[in-house]
Parts: structure tokens; sequence; C-alpha cells
């Protein structure tokens, strides 16, 4: 049997499941979310590595009122935190982690940046909106893209090439 | 490129184990989204489903790190929609602010009548949230085999039982497997979980085999009746062929 797992294909679906209401389907969620976690628990396939997680819910705390630069920011809400929260829980195990920040229109924001010409940036905003821009050598890549708990393809793409040696 | 004939039709299955279905549909509520608007709305509307309750959102999650206990997250996000229950709470529509979902608990009743009502009701949803686009459509069937009290041949339930590792002595106590699976040529995928379920208080009841199956699609589309109807047919389709080549012969015989 054959696993098709350098395709994009194995990334772009995430662990997204159809809702449900009943008990078994309530018994199943719970169980995959303890299978999730375990194998999230490694700093080889988890978030802990570079600490980003700890980063996010700093920096969100840190953020969380108006004006919070100085200069008339927008707070960090906890619709934003949690959508970033998720978009981070919802990479591919083992994918490189980004540092986290803030954005003066109280979005959060992750970098992934290995030099000057290779970086990518992803805001993400309390309605789920990701915008992303990326520079990859000469190229430029920017957008904006909806999530709903799986990562876009055109971001793990990206993600990818910024990472990739 | 995998060919899908939704004119094929399937055994008849007197007992089907069917314990929930769904149809979800994710959109984005493009009108204000407000708790007690709505609530009226559907309350002239669908009479036929007296119970409605106001849902929030919870995202409980386990943080784990090396050596320490796990800690726990657990926050309100606020409201989220309503949950409309009939009756005789068998059929459940949830108007969320993010999408709708459609569930018929047992007994299942047919494709047909499941279908056409999660239409009618996501109508609805369409209607007052003025959303324009899919951004994924999932066609779920859990399945839940009751098993006998005592010992358990999984290889008389499932094509493809779970093995403990050759060639040494050990015997399968419990199991969650999950496969992924794309559809060639076909903007949809899988989720295929199979695992057991503890006994449920009754003494004729030996735990449950579960057959989660999951159709999806997360490719957006623009909402219309046609595209949905097209969609949810070859979904339904993908998701009794992945039954029907689940389940043993002697299975399916039980359950005929």
């Amino acid at each position: 049997m054959n696993l098709a797992m350098t395709s994009a294909e194995f990334y772009k679906y995430g662990f997204m499941t159809t809702g449900g209401a009943s008990d078994t389907a309530y018994f199943i969620a719970d169980q995959a979310q303890k299978g999730r976690g375990h194998l999230q628990s490694p700093h080889s396939l988890g978030l802990g590595a570079n600490g980003v997680l700890e980063d996010l819910i700093k920096v969100a705390e840190e953020c969380s009122s108006a004006d919070w630069d100085g200069y008339g920011a927008a707070p960090v809400t906890n619709e934003t935190f949690w959508q970033a929260y998720h978009f981070l829980r919802a990479l591919p195990f083992g994918f490189p982690t980004p540092s986290a920040g803030a954005e003066p229109d109280g979005h959060l924001t992750f970098e992934w940046h290995r030099s000057a010409r290779r970086t990518l940036s992803v805001s993400v905003s309390s309605e789920g909106d990701l915008h992303y821009a990326a520079l990859l050598g000469a190229s430029k890549a920017y957008g904006t893209e909806p999530f709903s708990e799986v990562v876009p393809e055109i971001i793990l793409d990206l993600i990818n090439r910024v990472c990739s040696i | 490129m995998l060919k899908i004939d939704v004119t094929e039709s399937f055994q008849h299955l007197e007992h089907a184990p069917i314990v929930e279905a769904v149809i979800e549909i994710r959109t984005r509520v493009e009108s204000p989204w407000e708790e007690f608007a709505l609530r009226d709305q559907l309350k002239a509307r669908l009479p036929d489903y007296p119970k409605v309750f106001s849902q929030n959102e919870f995202r409980h999650e386990l943080k784990v790190k090396g050596g320490q206990p796990p800690e726990q997250f657990f926050h309100d996000l606020g409201w989220r929609g309503l949950r409309l229950q009939s009756a005789d709470g068998r059929y459940i529509a949830q108007f969320n602010r993010d999408g709708f979902v459609f569930s018929r608990l047992h007994p299942y009743e047919s494709w047909d009548q499941f279908k056409d009502e999660a239409v009618r009701l996501w109508n609805m949803h369409a209607e007052l949230a003025k959303s324009i686009e899919v951004q994924r459509l999932g066609v779920r069937f859990i399945n839940r085999i009751t098993l006998p009290v005592g010992e358990v041949r999984l290889e008389d339930y499932l094509r493809v039982p779970p093995q403990p590792p050759g060639e040494l002595d050990l015997q399968i106590i419990s199991f969650f497997h999950q496969d992924s699976v794309s559809v060639t040529g076909h903007p949809y995928a899988i989720n295929i979980v199979k695992t057991v379920q503890p006994p449920q208080g009754s003494g004729s009841d030996g735990g449950g085999l579960i057959l989660d199956i999951d159709v999806f699609t997360t490719k957006p589309f623009e909402q219309s009746a046609d595209a949905i109807d097209k969609r949810l047919a070859e979904m339904r389709w993908l998701k009794n062929k992945v039954f029907y080549s689940s389940l043993t012969k002697g299975a399916l015989e039980v359950l005929k």
C-alpha cells in the first residue's frame, strides 16, 4: 500500500470533521482529541519546540487593551486570539513553527523568517481572515484566504518554500 | 479518475446501524447575526422545531508540556447561533454564524427524507445569512454496531480489522483508527474512523463498533441548489461505497 504523503493533498484537508450532535459523535471527537494531544506532546511533532504557543498567549495578553503601543493600536480580542491559536494548532505535525506578534489593527501575526529575502508573514483577524505576504528572493506573494480550521494550501506551500533549504 | 455513479443503488439494510447522519454547510454570514432577531425568525418559520437553545462557542484545549501535568484551557467565545430540535428530538438543526449543521439521530429513515429536510432548512439559513459561497460541505454518517457481550472477533465485522504487532501473543483491547483519503479526480476527501465504544448501560450491550464516515469538500463553490444537490449526491455515493466495502458480508447480513 502506498501513502501519498509527499503530495500536497495530504495537508490541505487538515483534521477538521463534519459536526455532529449525538453522544457517539462527542465520543469520537473526544477520542480524536486525546490522540492528537498525545501526538503533539513531544517537541519533535508539537508546538513546544520554539515556545510559539507561550509567545502567542503572552502577546495576546500584553496587547489586549486599546493603545497598547502608545500610538492608538486596536486591542487584540479574544476572538482574534482563538482564531490565531487554532490556526497554529491546525499546522500539520512537524511543520516549521513561526514566531508570534501583534499588529496595530489588533490582528495577530505569525512570521516564518529565514532571511531578509525569504520571509512569510500571516496576519489573523478576528473573523478568521488570513492575510499573507511572502518574499521569496525576487518574487512576492500576497493575498487573503479564509481560515476554517484548515490551513489553506497556498499558505502551507509558502511555508515550505520559505523554510526549505 | 474515480467514476462516481450516483444512479447506483445499494442494498437496503432494515437494521442500518446509523446513530447519526449529518450534513454540514460551512459558509460566512454576510448579514447581522443577532440572537433575538434570529430566534423570532426561526420560531415563526419552523413550528415543527419547537425546542430552541442558544449555543455558545466553547474552546477546550489541553496543553501538554514535557514533565509537567497537562494544563487545561476552557474559554467561552460567546454566542454562536441557535440549535433547534424537532418535537421528538430526532432532528437537530444548528443555525450558526459560521454555517449550518443538520443531524438526524437514530432511527434513520431515508436519504431523500434526510437530505430534503436539510436542504429546506439550509435555504432558510442561506436567506437569513445572505451567504454567497459554501466554504466546506460535509456528509457524515456515524454507524454503531452493537457488539455481543464476551469475546468479539473483529474480523467478523471489519474487512480490515486492527492487528496486534506480529508474532507476539497480544490481544487488542481498544483501538482508534483514522484514515483520511482523497478521491482521485474529484474535490472530495473522506475521513474514516473505526473505533470501539464501551458498553452503554444495558446488559446485552457488549460495546459498540463505530464506523464513522465523513465525506467532505473544502473547495469553495458558489452556493446554488443545483451545486449543492450535485455534490450531496456524489458524496452520498462515496459514503455508501466506503460503508459497504468496510464491513464483512457476515456483518452486512446481520444488518439486513
